[in-house]
């Protein structure tokens, strides 16, 4: 059913340029609708190569992939009328003023002109760019062709965005403005936001997904990334003295479930097992430090630390290695069922 | 009420010729083309009889220089420098690549006819209505329709050439030079194996010929009349010669093709099923590439 579908869903997508580079490699994963989902991964992962195979701008190797229940390709323009795609740094014909561009953007997603005109003026108001509406794309600076890429990319009322580095070469400003609308449109529609910038992902993203090399090594919310990795931690950072520490680690030597670790004279970790209350775990740990005469300067939720588990998850990948070559899906023996050599 | 929802394609033809007509190109070119087809009527004025004057307007779009603007032209459609605009800004849009080179054609068959049409049509007019010191030698209606009909579908040829060498090779001036390479060295063998309605210099040739024609002599085959190829032949030599500033070659004995002059099977029917066909496989051809490329 169409209705129920996921926005995104691939399936073994891969894309090998000329047998040598493999750019998207055997990537399954889903996008639910209705999210903001964060594609991360390090410059060259695949991001926009698989952004521009949704889009049907490249053709998978092997594999599929669909949009909101349609299958991409070179001709589905039923899927790309559901796109609302932003390159990063995007190129727009030069000698189009934004108005003339946005009109024709309009008309290829065939909407009538005393619908698209009006919205066209609203859409250049709301990204800014009406005081400059008759210049030539040409000459406007990056974040101003950014903005109207943004505003190319919403003309069509698509329910999927997929905006490629939003934020590339944005000045402050800009950047934020980039990210409050994201968080905007998110409440109406899905998008899809690819970037290497942590920070992006961290305030408005709702879900996540990896991207190392071409393969998918995380997908799902933005709680359970933070949580499956630095799972129930918490840092603290105190101010006590040599004797008040001697005492702080006798006291805390008879907890049940909790894990301590002293990362230097003054910041401990705290890691309460998974069938530990979080809360009461915590609060044990902090009735002892009040007991040896610490005193608290801050708490820190092992949750907020969204550069850490990006960083340890890639590390995961580098390490698998050759695992990930013995778990992958070997060819089989139609009749006997064995996996062929 | 109903709404009209707009057509893509027109949308698109319609951006292409914009960005065309804006073009140094296309402006110097059709200046250039005004200038000399002035050039070409006021030489040719105490000389040229109206069939052969049409001709010699015709020559520089079919033959040379023209000919290789038109196939520029054709080239630069869907080269890779233009590309991640087009990705980015068109195709990433609901439009499908078919739709997109059609319109890139269209744009550029249009731009090339209006170029002829601007160029050639008021000067033809001047020539045909003044009162010039010529023998009387004029064209009938029918021959003047057929006769556009037939630079029409070679013009449309030239351009569908460049367009695919464009699509395949991806560089405006390496598929230029391809298809000057192959192009020039081909219109010899056009000649030798009598396949001369495809080659534009002898559909120039007999351009004379077909616009005398009238409907009722249209199904009878009419010799090209040797004095409008010596003219043709004088006015193309002159004109290449003020080009490269050589003098005139001296009379020399005919090539081996060059001896017998007898073709005269310039029929309409022909020259359209011979052009009419490699334009829609050329056409084929760049949707196959172009189907087919990553963008």
């Amino acid at each position: 059913m169409v209705s129920d579908a996921p926005a995104i869903r691939t399936s073994h997508l891969t894309k090998v340029y000329g047998n040598e580079v493999i750019a998207v490699n055997d990537l399954t994963f889903e996008v639910p609708a209705g999210v903001i989902f964060g594609f991360l991964g390090p410059n060259g992962a695949g991001k926009t190569t698989t952004l521009r195979l949704l889009l049907g701008l490249q053709r998978p190797t092997a594999g599929h992939a669909q949009v909101l229940g349609h299958d991409c390709g070179p001709d589905a323009t039923r899927v790309r009328r559901l796109i609302g795609y932003l390159p990063t740094n995007p190129k727009l014909p030069g000698h189009l003023k934004p108005f003339e561009y946005l009109d024709l953007v309009g008309q290829l997603y065939r909407i009538p002109a005393d619908v698209r005109r009006p919205r066209i003026a609203a859409l250049l108001r709301a990204v800014g760019l009406l005081a400059i509406a008759d210049q030539r794309i040409g000459t406007l600076s990056t974040g101003e062709t950014t903005r109207l890429g943004i505003a190319a990319s919403l003309v069509g009322d698509p329910p999927l965005l997929l905006w490629d580095e939003p934020t590339a070469g944005l000045d402050p400003a800009a950047r934020r403005f980039a990210l409050d609308l994201i968080r905007e449109l998110g409440e109406e529609r899905t998008i899809v936001v690819a970037t290497h910038i942590l920070a992006d992902i961290d305030q408005v993203c709702t879900h996540v997904g990896v991207l190392h090399e071409g393969r998918m090594i995380f997908c799902g919310s933005m709680t359970e990334m933070k949580r499956r990795l630095r799972g129930d931690s918490f840092f603290l950072e105190l101010g006590a003295s040599e004797d008040a520490r001697q005492r702080l680690q006798t006291l805390l030597l008879d907890l049940e479930g909790i894990t301590l670790q002293w990362l230097d004279g003054h910041r401990l970790r705290v890691t309460i097992s998974q069938e530990k209350s979080r809360a009461a775990g915590l609060a044990e740990v902090l009735r002892r430090v009040d007991q040896a005469g610490a005193v608290l300067q801050s708490i820190q939720s092992g949750l907020g630390a969204t550069e850490d588990a990006y960083l340890q998850l890639l590390q995961e990948d580098e390490l698998h290695g050759f695992k990930r070559f013995q778990d992958a899906p070997r060819p089989t023996d139609p009749r006997s069922g064995a996996h062929l050599a | 009420m109903r709404q009209d929802r707009p057509i893509p394609v027109l949308a698109l033809t319609w951006l292409e010729l914009r960005t065309l007509f804006r073009s140094w190109l296309v402006r110097v070119w059709l200046i250039a083309a005004i200038l000399l087809s002035f050039v070409t009527v006021l030489s040719g004025w105490r000389v040229l009889p109206l069939p052969v004057m049409i001709a010699s307007l015709a020559f520089p779009f079919l033959v040379f220089p023209w000919f290789v603007v038109i196939v520029i032209l054709g080239t630069n459609a869907v080269v890779a420098s233009r590309m991640d605009s087009v990705a980015d800004g068109i195709l990433s849009r609901p439009i499908t690549r078919l739709e997109f080179l059609v319109a890139a054609w269209l744009a550029r068959t249009i731009t090339v006819l209006a170029v002829f049409v601007l160029a050639v049509v008021p000067a033809a007019l001047v020539a045909g209505l003044a009162d010039r010191p010529v023998e009387s030698d004029p064209v009938a209606t029918y021959g003047v329709v057929m006769a556009s009909l037939v630079v029409g579908l070679v013009l449309l040829g030239i351009l569908s050439l460049g367009f695919v060498a464009g699509v395949i090779l991806r560089n405006s001036w390496l598929a230029l030079l391809v298809v000057l390479f192959i192009w020039y060295p081909a219109n010899l063998l056009f000649t030798t194996f009598r396949l001369e309605e495809l080659s534009p210099v002898s559909l120039n040739q007999a351009l004379p010929t077909l616009l005398r024609k009238t409907w009722q002599t249209s199904t009878t085959e009419t010799e090209i009349r040797p004095k409008d190829l010596i003219v043709l032949q004088q006015q193309a030599d002159q004109f290449i010669q003020s080009l490269t500033g050589r003098q005139r070659r001296p009379a020399r004995e005919p090539d081996f093709f060059e001896h017998d002059l007898e073709y005269q099977d310039i029929r309409p029917w022909r020259v359209v099923f011979s052009y009419a066909i490699p334009v829609v496989v050329f056409l084929g051809l760049s949707y196959v590439c172009f189907y087919f490329r990553d963008l």
